[in-house]
């Protein structure tokens, strides 16, 4: 149990670290690197609540894709060192710690009740939820439609993204 | 596991629609892949195998399994359509952009024709239907919110074919690319009303978003619209973050994901518990995410820019299809807490206001708008905040006079019905509104409210046809506008919102000013020469008579519509 | 909790372990005598004269996209790769179906010559480039036409069908 807890320690560590750096950095470079900390700690999360599938998502599509890509938008745009704003970051600052305190105060409040899951059921073992996750995919009655829609989403978003992305005068010009 | 081919096929039938849209969207492509290749040999054994691989396909489903389904007359056309377009391409081609076009054209018509059948055997049957294992919900309330999503994209893409900017050369300005999007979009809005899983709704509203950045964006070389697109990408991705922080409180503590069950689990909670707060938090987050599409106010920073940037076709879908299904699916939510007396009461107030500055500051800002769109965009804001107005009897709750408690009151189902009457004469108004824009921006080749001066005298009916979109919009009977104002302003004094109908009052005089602003330039006497001999396209001109017709004929006669709005407002189930 | 985990986090903590202990390592054993020259940037013996913030070209960024969507693909794909043939032929053909759409969006890039890395060279647009030593101005035209722009070309017959 302590290992448990001394791994979500880490990890926690490593998310807000990265979150922070993400924030707070000047370079932007280092912000997408702050944010792939980040990602892979939320990635550890996931381990640690027994979904590998989820894990594994997480790094191959955030850490592995999306901050890839935002490392290329990054590379794109012209090194622009926006000064920090400390009127802006107070305003928001007061907005997350009202936030935090009204998230905190409610979780601390509710001592233990949980809805809809059950604490004692423990984690999935080792290939169950990707099991689980396919069967839904593939059962008519769970999400056999939405995971088809996805197919026509990528679809879209592949085409219109690539044609937005390409350069002006195309074809014909 | 054996399979029921049966209850595959029935449930695909319930989203028929939605799937000859997807399916235009692939023929879209392979249309567009073929014009490519079309000098190619393989083309031509391509193009022909293809179709006959589909007709063959569809043909020996029902064959070997000897099920009657009427779904595959639509895919049958789709593929006859991509023979047809094929080949007819082949022969003449400098009939470059009307092959999209018609291929989206006659996409879009189909899945309003299926919608059709749909609503007919929907509408006086009552208690809904499910399908997919609950996750698409069949009534009439769907059917007719999605009907307006196909509308919206049947007129957007015929405006398509026509707007300038993507008319000349539209291989190189993507004119597929956009049809795609757009129809993707309405798909999208399509499934988003058709649905009360919560997944299922984000995905939905996800494809629609996603879409409609990419649309925004889509006029290349265009500062404007990459702007606006981009604009548009930012706020819109921070507020599905909220409301998918939104959706996962309600989910994490309910456990479920069909709004129902998630409205009988938030009757269960009392209200200043913990739980009760962040639950209050989800739902207030999540209605911050719809409130973004429709642009209320404290979320409406991008409407204005987004509207002014984009190709008037999708700016029209956006203030049109976006704004019902956005509408349709809060409707749903709210329809969620309607059994309970703690929640509502806060929520009606809130929406109250909303609506006040929401219309408030649409009308205010619309007044000194020099581009057609932007104010038009001003104007959609304000728009909404009529809609509100319906919404907000929605929740009237009334005491009981036996026992001194909050009960549940009368009012429920007539600002469901007042805001889906507004919905549908909204889309008249506004679609014809910004077709004419089309049509008079082809021939200054600006959106300017200066340029159009004296072209009412130069195009008759499409002047004529504008100024009966303007009296709409204002209100002004005989028009669909009037009576949907005035079925939205009853609703709010039945439900004991007499000021915020006053205040109502007050904004649709203050919107007189600008809308006769443009109804005056119109027929302004001292025309300028500075017109381009712009091609005439009578049959943009005849869409929008069409809507003109449309707009007064339910300004005459509404009681039909209103009785299928009443309908579609009962079959939610109370 | 499980310890299948364990080994990873070990590897992990290892190899970054591993990398910084050697740093550390060295850092106490090298002779440490810094100058200007040793502490400027290398760049294979020329002067750096400018900012390492260059633009880069807007077809990493396309190829990047590519590359997303179809990793999005494969997370989609992973859990029926599982379960598929647990499930039977209609499984397998929902799959399909998913990949089916998914292919037209590949087919699409490609056919428009969004995956030609230098579409003039992919063409041979640029014959007169290869033949003798080309000159500056030669190469910089090659340089900009082929990696930062120029005419694309999509197809043969899409010219030849709008022009």
């Amino acid at each position: 149990m302590s290992a448990e807890i001394l791994a979500f320690l880490v990890l926690a560590t490593a998310t807000v670290a990265g979150g922070v750096v993400t924030l707070w950095s000047r370079y932007v470079v280092h912000s997408a690197f702050g944010l792939m900390l980040s990602l892979l700690g939320v990635a550890g999360f996931y381990v640690l609540l027994g979904s590998d599938f989820l894990a594994v998502t997480q790094v191959v599509v955030y850490v592995g894709g999306v901050v890839v890509l935002y490392l290329f938008g990054v590379m794109l745009t012209p090194p622009d060192r926006e000064e920090r704003s400390i009127r802006r970051i107070a305003v928001a600052g007061i907005f997350a710690v009202a936030a935090l305190v009204v998230l905190l105060k409610a979780v601390f409040g509710m001592e233990g009740r949980w809805y809809g899951v059950d604490p004692d059921r423990g984690p999935a073992s080792g290939g169950a939820v990707i099991r689980e996750v396919g069967n839904a995919f593939m059962d008519k009655e769970a999400y056999l439609l939405p995971f088809e829609i996805a197919s026509v989403l990528l679809l879209v978003a592949l085409v219109g993204a690539v044609f937005i992305a390409r350069r002006e005068g195309g074809r014909g010009s | 596991m054996d399979y029921d081919f049966a209850s595959y096929l029935r449930d695909l039938r319930t989203i028929g629609p939605e799937l000859i849209l997807c399916g235009t969207i692939l023929v879209l492509f392979l249309v567009d892949l073929w014009r490519i290749g079309r000098n190619r040999t393989i083309s031509w054994v391509l193009a022909p195998l293809v179709t006959f691989a589909a007709c063959y396909g569809l043909y020996l489903v029902p064959a070997t399994t000897g099920i009657d389904v009427d779904l595959w007359p639509e895919f049958l056309g789709l593929t006859a359509v991509y023979a047809v377009v094929t080949v007819a391409d082949l022969r003449w081609r400098g009939r470059d952009r009307w092959v999209p076009g018609a291929v989206a054209v006659i996409g879009a018509a189909l899945a309003c024709l299926r919608l059709w059948q749909q609503g007919v055997e929907v509408f006086g049957e009552g208690a809904a239907a499910f399908s997919w294992g609950g996750l698409v919900r069949v009534d009439a309330f769907g059917v007719l919110l999605r009907g307006l999503a196909c509308l919206t994209l049947l007129v957007t893409s015929w405006f398509t074919i026509f707007y300038a900017p993507m008319r000349r050369d539209p291989g190189a300005k993507g004119v597929t690319e956009f049809l795609a999007c757009l129809a993707a979009a309405a798909a999208g809005g399509m499934f988003l009303v058709a649905t009360e899983n919560l997944l299922f709704i984000y995905l939905s509203l996800e494809l629609l978003s996603l879409c409609s950045y990419l649309q925004v964006g889509m006029l290349k070389g265009d500062r404007r619209s990459s702007e606006a697109s981009l604009k548009y990408l930012i706020y819109g991705s921070v507020a599905s973050g909220f409301m998918l922080f939104g959706f996962s409180l309600l989910y994490g503590f309910s456990g479920e994901l069909a709004i129902p069950k998630i409205g009988q689990f938030l009757q269960t909670m009392p209200r200043h518990s913990p739980e009760g707060v962040l639950m209050t938090v989800g739902v207030l987050l999540s209605f911050s995410g719809f409130a973004y599409k429709l642009t209320l106010v404290p979320f409406h920073f991008w409407a204005p820019d987004v509207y002014e940037g984009a190709p008037t076709p999708t700016t029209a879908f956006l203030s049109v299809g976006s704004k019902a299904v956005s509408f349709g699916i809060m409707l749903r939510f709210l329809h969620m807490l309607t059994g309970d007396i703690v929640w509502a009461p806060g929520l009606v107030h809130l929406a109250a206001l909303a609506a006040v500055v929401t219309m408030t500051y649409g009308n205010l800002a619309a007044l000194h708008q020099s581009n057609l769109k932007r104010l038009f965009g001003y104007s959609s804001i304000a728009h909404a905040g009529y809609m509100l107005l319906g919404v907000v009897t929605v929740f009237q709750f009334m005491e009981d006079p036996a026992t001194g408690l909050l009960r549940e009151g009368r009012f429920f189902g007539e600002g469901y019905a007042a805001v889906l009457f507004y919905l549908g004469a909204y889309l008249l108004m506004n679609l014809g509104a910004f077709g004419a824009v089309i049509f008079l921006a082809n021939r200054t080749g600006s959106e300017e409210i200066e340029d159009i001066r004296g072209l009412g005298w130069k195009s008759p009916w499409v002047g004529g046809a504008f100024i009966v979109f303007l009296l709409s919009l204002t209100g002004i009977p005989p028009t669909a506008g009037f009576f949907a104002k005035w079925y939205v302003f009853r609703a709010a004094i039945d439900g004991g919102f007499l000021w915020l109908a006053v205040v109502a009052g007050i904004n649709t005089v203050i919107s007189l000013f600008y809308y006769f602003r443009i109804g005056r330039m119109l027929f302004l006497r001292d025309g300028s020469e500075a017109f381009f001999e712009a091609p005439r396209a009578p049959w943009l001109a005849a869409v929008l008579l069409l809507l003109a017709f449309g707009t007064l004929w339910f300004g005459v006669f509404p009681g039909a519509a209103r009785e299928v709005a009443a309908e579609a407002a009962r079959s939610l189930g109370w | 909790m499980s310890f299948d985990y364990l080994t990873i986090a070990v590897a992990l903590v290892g190899g970054i372990l591993f990398v910084y202990a050697n740093m550390w390592i060295l850092s106490l054993v090298r002779p440490n005598k810094p100058s200007d020259l040793k502490l400027s940037t290398y760049e294979c013996g020329e002067e750096a004269f400018s900012s390492s913030w260059l633009r880069f070209d807007m077809r990493f960024y396309t190829v990047a996209l590519i590359f997303v969507v179809f990793d999005l693909e494969i997370a989609f794909l992973f859990p029926w790769a599982v379960v598929y043939r647990s499930l039977g032929i209609l499984a397998f053909v929902e799959g399909l179906i998913f990949v089916g759409i998914l292919f037209l969006g590949l087919f699409y890039v490609w056919a428009k010559g969004d995956l030609d890395w230098v579409k003039a060279f992919a063409k041979g647009r640029i014959p007169e480039v290869l033949d003798g030593p080309p000159s500056r101005e030669v190469r910089k035209g090659v340089f900009e036409s082929g990696l930062s722009g120029g005419p694309e070309r999509n197809g043969g017959g899409e010219e030849a069908g709008t022009s």
